[in-house]
């Protein structure tokens, strides 16, 4: 069985002149091609796509991580653990706060795939998406 | 009781085909007697050979699963990265395991989970059990869709002794993320396969630490944004060409002995629980028996066939083996 393989040729873009003062280097990981990537903030050389050139500039600033774990659903059939993943990148520095609002939440029944969860104060809630069925 | 309930091949073409081997302890139907394709395994390959052969107008599909439900290990993958290259979307393994699941029951595809293929025999005969007993079904072509096992710490052959606190990367991500147990707290993470280095940040978001992660080649196994974004974001050291020399520990494991293989140092590093990310081997164990090798009417699909590094190109394998199938022997 033949592996596939993308066989788009890579566009080579030019390379941009960027503030050598301020470059700093990054692998991007919005996708499995992991692109080597080059910013001073304001320009990115490397990335084949727009949104690597986002992440690269996000990346300067404060780096955004999609955090995905579970919750406990004690239901009357069992306990179940039921995955979840915040509904938008959070900062990599919230990390531990967000999974300690997370740790405490206990859901007496299993919501829908897509259901919208939310944890924390009224002040600094998270929103959460569910991302699975159990049985 | 006819004593047919007991033959376990089939012999003349008048008795039925689908039959017990063993005593039935419950009652069930399958819609057919024969079938075109029986696939075996309800994961992501399983399924995309489902839809590729419904697709090419095979009609007489059917799916046997072990678990209560299909998806395979997508339903332990909780983590994102998944589906990019095929929805075009990055979604969690679960939410790739549903979406393609929908596909999937479109097709209308007979599916019989809890049910265990435990052999394949040469004359296209597959043998299953399941809660209502043992049966065999016959089928044009047989697909042997049942992924990969892992590499263990035996077959590494370090020595040392057998405490408890070993686990390969993919038991403890089951552990964690479907039955909700932490394997240990402090941690050290042999091989950097992908399923190791995701398993070092779900280990660390829930409260264990992770120590190091060791690596014997002088480069990552994984993907090098799994190495982004699960050790670096999280500052967990990962060191390349060191050697694992000793596990040691009475009951528990209580630490291991390390070879750096560049300068040949030698170190301790004390723990409690250590996980093998290792590589992975095809399951293909069930061809044993047959004699019959893949594309004589038994195909495999998907990490059975050889190790993808994307659930993507899963799918699109599979679908592209499930086309492939015509009516008749192949």
């Amino acid at each position: 069985m033949e592996k596939p393989t993308e066989k788009k040729t890579k566009r080579k873009k030019e390379e941009k002149p960027l503030n050598r003062d301020k470059v700093k280097r990054y692998t991007c990981v919005v996708c499995p091609a992991c692109c080597d990537l080059e910013t001073d903030g304001v320009e990115v050389n490397g990335a084949q796509c727009k949104k690597g050139e986002a992440f690269a500039r996000q990346e300067m600033i404060a780096p955004l991580r999609v955090i995905t774990t579970t919750v406990r659903c004690e239901t009357s059939k069992g306990v179940r653990m039921l995955p979840i993943k915040t509904a938008c990148p959070v900062p990599l520095a919230l990390i531990p706060e967000v999974m300690k609002q997370v740790r405490v939440l206990r859901l007496s029944e299993i919501p829908d795939i897509g259901t919208q969860l939310k944890t924390g104060s009224a002040s600094e809630s998270l929103e959460w998406v569910v991302t699975g069925e159990v049985v | 009781m006819g004593s047919q309930f007991y033959s376990p091949v089939l012999q003349h073409s008048n008795t039925p085909v689908i039959q017990f081997t063993r005593t039935p302890v419950g009652f069930f139907m399958l819609n057919y007697s024969h079938y075109d394709v029986v696939i075996i395994g309800g994961g992501p390959a399983g399924m995309a050979v489902a839809v590729g052969a419904s697709s090419a107008g095979l009609k007489r599909i059917l799916l046997l699963e072990r678990h209560p439900r299909l998806g395979g290990i997508l339903n332990q993958c909780i983590h994102v990265g998944f589906g990019l290259r095929y929805f075009k979307e990055e979604l969690t393994g679960t939410e790739y395991a549903a979406r393609y699941h929908k596909l999937f029951q479109q097709t209308g595809v007979e599916v019989k989970t809890r049910s265990f293929v435990h052999k394949i025999s040469g004359h296209q005969e597959v043998t299953f059990v399941c809660p209502q007993g043992e049966f065999l079904v016959p089928a044009d072509h047989i697909v042997l869709a049942t992924g990969c096992r892992e590499r263990t710490r035996e077959m590494l052959t370090i020595p040392g002794t057998r405490p408890a606190g070993i686990f390969t990367a993919g038991l403890a991500q089951e552990m964690v993320n479907i039955h909700g147990l932490l394997p240990g707290k402090n941690v050290v993470v042999i091989g950097s396969g992908d399923i190791g280095l995701i398993m070092a940040r779900r280990m660390t978001l829930e409260g264990a630490k992770v120590l190091a992660v060791l690596e014997i080649l002088d480069h990552l196994s994984g993907l090098v944004r799994n190495k982004i974004q699960c050790l670096d974001d999280f500052g967990i050291p990962l060191y390349l060409s060191h050697e694992t020399l000793e596990i040691m520990g009475k009951n528990r494991v209580e630490g291991i002995r390390y070879r750096d293989n560049t300068t040949g140092k030698e170190n301790e590093m004390a723990c409690d629980t250590l996980l093998f990310s290792v590589g992975l081997i095809p399951e293909r164990d069930l061809l044993i028996d047959t004699g019959v090798e893949p594309g004589e009417g038994i195909h495999v699909a998907g990490n059975a066939d050889y190790v993808h590094d994307l659930v993507d190109w899963v799918t699109k394998d599979g679908e592209k083996l499930g086309r492939s199938l015509r009516n008749g022997y192949a």
